[in-house]
């Protein structure tokens, strides 16, 4: 069974750091999924109504505020899944297009889409949507808004801002944090907090505690990989020991040794990618990244694994070559 | 017996870079490898979401409410509502009281939000509030007390008699098996906590105040009816609203609509967060292997010798698998139990009873088994009958 082992210990790597990959790649789509489709940076804030100021000023403020600022806001003050949209610059993503553009066609006229949620409950579509309000579409319940789907999405002039939750896409002034406290001052407001959620990157993941564990973790796993195959070729011994009796030079033992370990590698490598190629097919019906994204991926881990197979093999040949050969007296 | 200790000594020495080297990193992973786990697992404990369809029909509440306000100014607690004495709320309590089927699920501390009662917080565990729903079927029949199975730890207003202004009945036993979906999508397994079983009756009496508003209480509710029934109560419950001024709409979903495409991504990225650890312990297991074999070929000229002078196959045997535990089970049994001792206070516990309950030393036996065997064999091999005493290459 050994003599197979390093071929195992390439599929396993390939494995982990692909896996890895995958679920990077949907964490980045879920989180920008739970954002109403933003994959970017989302400003949060809570505020609370201090002065009472007219809601159509209100509104008026908030809009003008994103058509300068060329940002969208999203909404909510007690029910997460009742909302007010704002999305001049159609940042809110949903996979059946820009539906969200309906409530801004609507003009200065009330306006609400509906979740096709409520279809099917026994109610009317008409019990949902506040009166004076007109239904302009349906959507799919397919992204959310602070971990909610949202059910009653309605414009400015329906929902005019109040004490709750906003959530800002695309704020990239440098100086947010100002600009914010001084729209909800003009809104009569008073800001509680304002956090920054950011999109979830490859860096900001490893630079947590948590990709701190998943860096050691693939540490170990290549460590272990390089010591296998050091007890590979060290089990193996013997044939290279043979090969320096019959007159074979340094550079012969290291072709000798690439020989034996190459095809391992790129075999279990191989058989590892299609592994995860697998479970990602298997897994796909749920996923949120799309297919294009998934190849990618997979792609980019064999790569991964084809350099750190290229240290490992060449420091082990190079190291076999020169202390084989010195072994034995000539 | 002397002379196979002091040969022992002599494997160890013989091998004694190797040895730390294999204990060393044995450490490290078990430990890392541990943690993971119990990190990916976070979920399994909260409950699973179940994407198999269960066999009877299901039925869930949802509540869209556009006016609440959650920030609003309140002076005092005088001013709220309790949230199970809205129109609609009162509504579905009463056909609880009727209905055996319809029942609600939820954390302790969603019907002691009264700050006048409970000053402090309260521990954790799960309220039945129902008719005898499904899965306490075998309960007692007491009528004017709540059943509790399991133990609250006493807080103000809490004890093993009694929650709040409520006499409670404390259960010798294990709180009963369940699992059913609940109302958030996930699938509600037997918990290590206690619960506390109340009659629609006795909770409307402990309080339950924002931040659980009636649209947030509904994902507690489920039903084992059809859709259409309970949205005929859904109905009922939008009118009774409409009629105390309220724009709050009440509404039935199937068990289709509790699960979203957010909710499946979140179980893949659980699936795929196990496949990592999983595949980086695996290709330890493959070192261990390879370097118990490696610790056995340098001491096998050794072992041929000492065979030739009549050693027995048994101590030869009991040698070797020692090495394999010092090296690899007992390292990693220690690294499990120290992490394991650091995480069990952390907030969620790991998933397994402390030091691992039984499965801990069924599955060190497991690695034990997988990187001993090929040891066993070889030594087998080479103390057979009219071998060399030259194993194999």
């Amino acid at each position: 069974m050994w003599r197979i082992a390093p071929g195992v210990s390439a599929a396993l790597l390939c494995v982990a750091i692909a896996s890895f990959g995958l679920y990077l790649a949907e964490s980045t789509r879920g989180a920008a999924a739970r954002s109403l489709g933003y994959d970017g940076g989302i400003w949060r804030v809570v505020a609370v109504s201090a002065v009472d100021v007219e809601p159509e000023q209100r509104s008026f403020a908030l809009a003008e505020f994103c058509d300068r600022e060329r940002t969208s806001v999203a909404f909510s003050s007690g029910d997460p899944k009742s909302i007010g949209v704002y999305d001049p610059s159609g940042r809110f993503n949903h996979p059946d297009g820009d539906v969200f553009s309906a409530l801004l066609s609507a003009g200065p006229a009330p306006a609400a889409l509906l979740s096709t949620a409520t279809e099917g409950s026994g109610q009317k579509q008409r019990a949902f949507v506040p009166d004076g309000v007109e239904l302009v579409g349906l959507v799919d319940p397919e992204v959310k808004f602070d971990d909610y789907y949202p059910v009653l999405i309605q414009n400015l002039a329906a929902a005019p801002p109040r004490s709750g939750v906003y959530q800002f896409a695309g704020l990239e002034s440098g100086d947010e944090e100002q600009i914010l406290q001084v729209l909800f001052r003009d809104l009569g407001m008073e800001v509680i907090r304002v956090d920054v959620e950011n999109p979830v990157t490859l860096g900001r993941t490893l630079s947590s505690f948590f990709g701190r564990v998943i860096i050691a973790f693939t540490l170990l796993s290549v460590v272990a990989t390089l010591l296998v195959t050091t007890i590979y070729l060290s089990l193996d011994r013997r044939r290279l020991e043979v090969a320096v009796l019959c007159g074979a030079t340094g550079k012969d033992l290291r072709l000798l040794v690439l020989h034996r370990i190459v095809p391992l590698a790129v075999g279990g490598t191989l058989a590892g990618a299609a592994l995860v190629a697998l479970l990602a097919w298997t897994l796909s019906v749920a996923m949120l990244t799309p297919t294009a994204t998934l190849i990618s991926v997979v792609g980019g881990s064999l790569v991964v694994c084809a350099a750190i197979w290229g240290v490992l093999i060449g420091a082990n040949s190079w190291w076999q070559g020169r202390t084989r050969a010195r072994a034995l007296p000539r | 017996m002397l002379f196979h200790v002091k040969r022992f000594y002599a494997d160890m020495r013989g091998v004694r870079l190797w040895l730390l080297t294999v204990v060393v990193s044995t450490f490290a992973i078990s430990g890392v490898t541990t943690y993971m786990v119990s990190f990916g697992l976070d979920g399994l404990y909260r409950g699973t979401l179940s994407p198999a369809p269960p066999r009877e029909p299901l039925s869930f509440l949802r509540a869209l409410d556009p006016d609440s306000d959650i920030l609003a100014d309140v002076e005092s607690i005088d001013d709220l509502q309790d949230q199970l004495k809205t129109p609609g709320m009162a509504l579905l309590l009463k056909q609880m009281t009727t209905d055996d089927r319809l029942f609600m699920v939820m954390p302790l501390s969603v019907v002691t939000s009264d700050p006048r009662i409970f000053p402090e917080p309260t521990p954790t565990g799960e309220v039945v509030v129902g008719t005898r729903p499904p899965f306490l079927r075998d309960a007692p029949e007491v009528s004017n007390r709540g059943l509790l199975w399991g133990e609250l730890p006493a807080v103000p207003g809490i004890d093993d008699r009694s929650v709040g202004p409520l006499e409670v009945r404390r259960l010798d036993q294990e709180p009963p098996p369940r699992s059913y979906v609940a109302g958030n999508g996930f699938r509600s397994e037997t918990g290590r906590e206690a619960l506390l079983s109340l009659t629609p009756e006795q909770a409307v009496g402990l309080g339950s105040y924002l931040p659980y508003s009636p649209a947030e209480l509904m994902q507690y509710v489920t039903c084992y009816c059809d859709v259409d029934e309970l949205a005929a109560l859904a109905a009922d419950m939008s009118e009774a609203e409409l009629e105390a001024g309220s724009n709050r709409v009440f509404y039935a979903i199937g068990y289709d609509g509790l699960i979203g495409p957010s909710e499946r991504s979140l179980s893949v990225t659980a699936t795929l967060l196990a496949v990592f650890p999983a595949a980086t312990g695996l290709s330890v297991v493959v070192f261990a292997a390879m370097a118990t074999l490696l610790l056995w070929r340098r001491r096998e000229p050794d072992y041929a010798v000492e065979r030739l002078c009549g050693a027995g196959e048994v101590a030869l045997q009991i040698r070797q698998q020692v090495l394999v535990l010092l090296a690899i089970t007992a390292p990693a049994v220690a690294a499990f139990c120290v992490v394991d001792v650091l995480i069990q206070g952390s907030e969620p516990p790991p998933p397994w009873p402390p030091l691992g309950g039984p499965l801990a030393p069924l599955l060190a036996l497991a690695l034990h088994a997988l990187v001993g065997v090929g040891v066993a064999r070889r030594v087998h091999v080479l103390c057979r009958p009219r071998s060399l005493g030259v194993g194999h290459v």
